[in-house]
Order: C-alpha cells, then structure tokens, then sequence
C-alpha cells in the first residue's frame, strides 16, 4: 500500500528520523523501498523479495503484529509485492515505535469504547473499517511519518490527524482504500485522495512536514 | 407539516433530505419554526459546544470530528442575540444541563456516566455562511431557526454536500473546525477542576472563566 521511494529520499523522510530520535545520518535517508506495503490476511499473500537481514519491514511487521495480537485483534499485516532495492542499514528506534503504541491500542479497542459512549449517533466501527485504519496505519509507519491521533466519525470509520498551532492535517481510512485527507495551515487548505497502494500524496506530505517543523 | 420533518425510513441522511427540500437555501430567511423568534441573520452570533467524548477525545486535540454531524444529523448550535459576552453564562449553562441530563440518562436515552461539557466555541452565521471550498459560488453552510418550546434559540448547521468528492466533504470538515476554534475555546466554568487538563488538551486557545483561572496557575491541571 505503500510505493514510499520518493518519501524516503525526500526532506520528509530525514525530519522524522531526526525527530523519532532515529540515528539515521543524512545519507542514510537515501533509501528505496520499491512497493512494500502491507495487506490484510484475508487477500492472498505473494512471495516476498524482502532481505528481512537488511530490511526494517521485517521489525516494523513484527511489532505491529505484537500490538494487534496484544490487544487482541485477529488482525495480521503481511508484506507483499516486495522488492527491496536498498534497505536502511540501521534500524528504527523503538522511540518511533512507542509513539505509535497507543494510536493502533485506541483504534483496536475502538470498538469496546465506543458501545460504552451510550452515543446514538456513533456506529461503532465494522471489523472492515477496523482493519482499513489499522492497514492505513501501518502503512504510516512504513512510511516513517510520525504518529498522528486517532478519531472516530460518526459512520464508524477510523482516521487520524495531527495538529500544531493553526496547522493541521487529517486522514479518513475508507474501507474502499481511497482515503481522503484535508490539510491547513490555518489559512490555505488543501485536500485529495490517497489512494493505497500508491505513493503517500506529496500535499499530504508538505502537510505534515509543515505540522512537525 | 414541519420543515425538519424527516423520512427515518429513507437511505438518505437527515441533513440530505432537509437540502432536498431547500435546494437554494432560501428557507433560511423564513422562519421555519414556530417557537424561534425568527430566521437566523447573518449577524448573529452562534455557539457550538465542545462535549467529551463524541466530539472531542484526549487524543490529539481537537479534530475535524467537530462538525461531522452538519453534514447527517444537523450541528447543533446556540443562537446568541445579543452576543457572546451576554449570553456566555447561559449559554455555558444550557450546555452543562444538557450534557449532564446525558450523564444521568434524563433525556431519554441511556446514561451516558463519561459525557463532559469542555466548553464553547462561538462564530457568526455570516463567517458559517462564507465557509465554502475555493472552487464554490454558492455557498454550502446552511443555518435554520430550529427553536423548540424549551429551548427557543436554537439552530440547526447544515451543510450542502451536493456533488462534492469525499476529499472535499474532508476538507469542508477541516475549514469548519478551523472556523470554530478561529475565537478560541471558552472553557465552561461548570468544568470539574480535575477535568480542566481535557481543555487544556483541546490545544485551542483557551478562555478561562475566574474559577480556572486560578486552577491553571496552582497547577492542579496536571492532576488529569
């Protein structure tokens, strides 16, 4: 879901690194991951041309899967499609990880919570809902971006923003994969599709680029 | 027959069935309630309340969940006559009686014990009415008088989501938040000291009432 070649090599990438804490160097940044992305288990899963000695998929993966198996989703990611052509040769600091903990926690126990509201007007998310936000999330994080917030519409679908000041940056994770998001920076805004698998929409990135800085 | 009378039996939403019946919007200079004092004029100013947790969790801060509802159910606001500084006690007292009588299960649905009034945002129906995408003519945000024998100042935000993408529905989401928050936030002097660090949480900014005030500077807020 995730063609992430152009974010990786581009100023977002080595902002967020610096960030997380990660100990990537500048040069470092310069990594191609051609493809990688995530998919649920329910689609057939394709053999995968990851280095996992080289590659932090195979970390990202690992953790995610604890989480979901923590907090007691049935839901699995896998890689499929994979070609890796050059791989970071360090891996992500847990630092990044831990910031994300929480938002795949909330968005796992969405459900539960939700029946507590005693809301008439809030669905309480479909399993397929469910898993587009925690597939979209992944995909964040193979994308090295940092952890945004989780909230819930009305309807049951799942999404995550970020904010700092008058920016503000926002996702919806549509069952369909097409998921629309809206950024501001209090003045001007702008809005689009991303549509996964595919690259993370260039607006979408100078968003948040412009919330994080 | 009321012009908010609704087909709960339709595959259409409430807000969409209201559009349908008001394509160009022109209901809004009628009075189309019977308890309301009148059509809403582009003057008047407008009070949104800001409730834990279906419209605002600790996660984050405030997001563009906060007008969802004006494109399905109808946003709820406050009208305000004479203004924010006039009206602010009564509005805030409203909201609290409300949010409490959802607490408690008094209003006829289940008790809901976690539902909090933070507090209030408030704009004119004029900068409602201007809130547009770059690409539209007209405009989309619709505001009714929707009074009722209890409460005859309130109104209805509705926004006319005819033929926009999803993209766009987002970012007309986005740019109503925007709009709300563009004052502040005002804090509800009903708030419970310990839960003053859910404002904070808000990262609005933030207009105290006296008693938090003194909460933010004894650091209390930190006990949340």
């Amino acid at each position: 879901m995730i063609g992430n070649s152009a974010l990786s090599s581009s100023p977002a990438f080595s902002n967020i690194m610096g960030m997380t804490g990660g100990q990537l160097t500048a040069t470092q940044s310069t990594v191609y991951v051609v493809s990688e992305y995530f998919v649920s288990t329910k689609k057939p899963a394709a053999k995968s041309d990851v280095d996992y000695l080289k590659s932090p998929l195979e970390q990202i993966r690992a953790q995610l899967n604890a989480w979901l198996s923590r907090f007691g989703s049935q839901t699995r990611v896998e890689t499929e499609d994979a070609t890796l052509l050059v791989a970071p040769p360090k891996q992500i600091p847990q630092e990044y990880f831990d910031s994300y903990e929480p938002v795949f926690k909330t968005v796992t126990l969405y459900r539960a919570r939700v029946s507590k509201w005693n809301d008439d007007a809030s669905e309480v998310p479909s399993d397929e809902q469910k898993n587009a936000a925690l597939l979209g999330l992944a995909n964040l994080v193979l994308a090295l971006l940092p952890a945004p917030s989780p909230m819930l519409l009305e309807d049951g679908t799942i999404g995550a923003f970020w904010r700092r000041g008058q920016c503000y940056a926002s996702i919806d994770f549509e069952v369909d994969g097409e998921h629309s998001w809206a950024g501001t920076d209090g003045t001007k805004f702008h809005s689009g599709t991303w549509k996964v698998p595919g690259q993370i929409p260039p607006d979408l990135i100078s968003e948040l680029l412009s919330i994080n800085h | 027959m009321s012009f908010f009378y609704y087909d709960t039996q339709s595959k259409l939403q409430r807000v969409e069935q209201l559009v349908a019946k008001d394509k160009d919007g022109t209901k809004q200079t009628e009075k189309v309630s019977e308890c309301s004092p009148g059509p809403v004029a582009d003057e008047e100013i407008l009070a949104r309340s800001l409730e834990y947790p279906n419209k605002f969790t600790d996660e984050g801060g405030l997001s563009d969940i906060l007008f969802q509802d004006a494109f399905t159910h109808g946003a709820s606001a406050q009208r305000l006559p004479g203004g924010w500084d006039i009206h602010s006690s009564d509005v805030h007292s409203r909201f609290e009686f409300r949010a409490k009588s959802r607490r408690e299960g008094t209003d006829g649905r289940a008790p809901d014990p976690e539902n909090l009034y933070i507090g209030a945002f408030h704009m004119s129906a004029a900068e409602l009415r201007a809130c547009k995408l770059d690409s539209d003519k007209a405009s989309r945000v619709r505001i009714y008088d929707a009074g009722e024998a209890a409460d005859q100042l309130h109104a209805e935000i509705v926004v006319d989501a005819t033929g926009l993408s999803r993209p766009q529905r987002k970012e007309m989401r986005v740019r109503l938040m925007v709009l709300a928050q563009r004052r502040g936030l005002f804090v509800s002097p009903h708030l419970p000291a310990e839960d003053f660090g859910r404002a904070e949480r808000s990262q609005c900014e933030m207009h105290l009432p006296p008693v938090h005030e003194s909460i933010r500077y004894s650091g209390q807020s930190s006990a949340t």
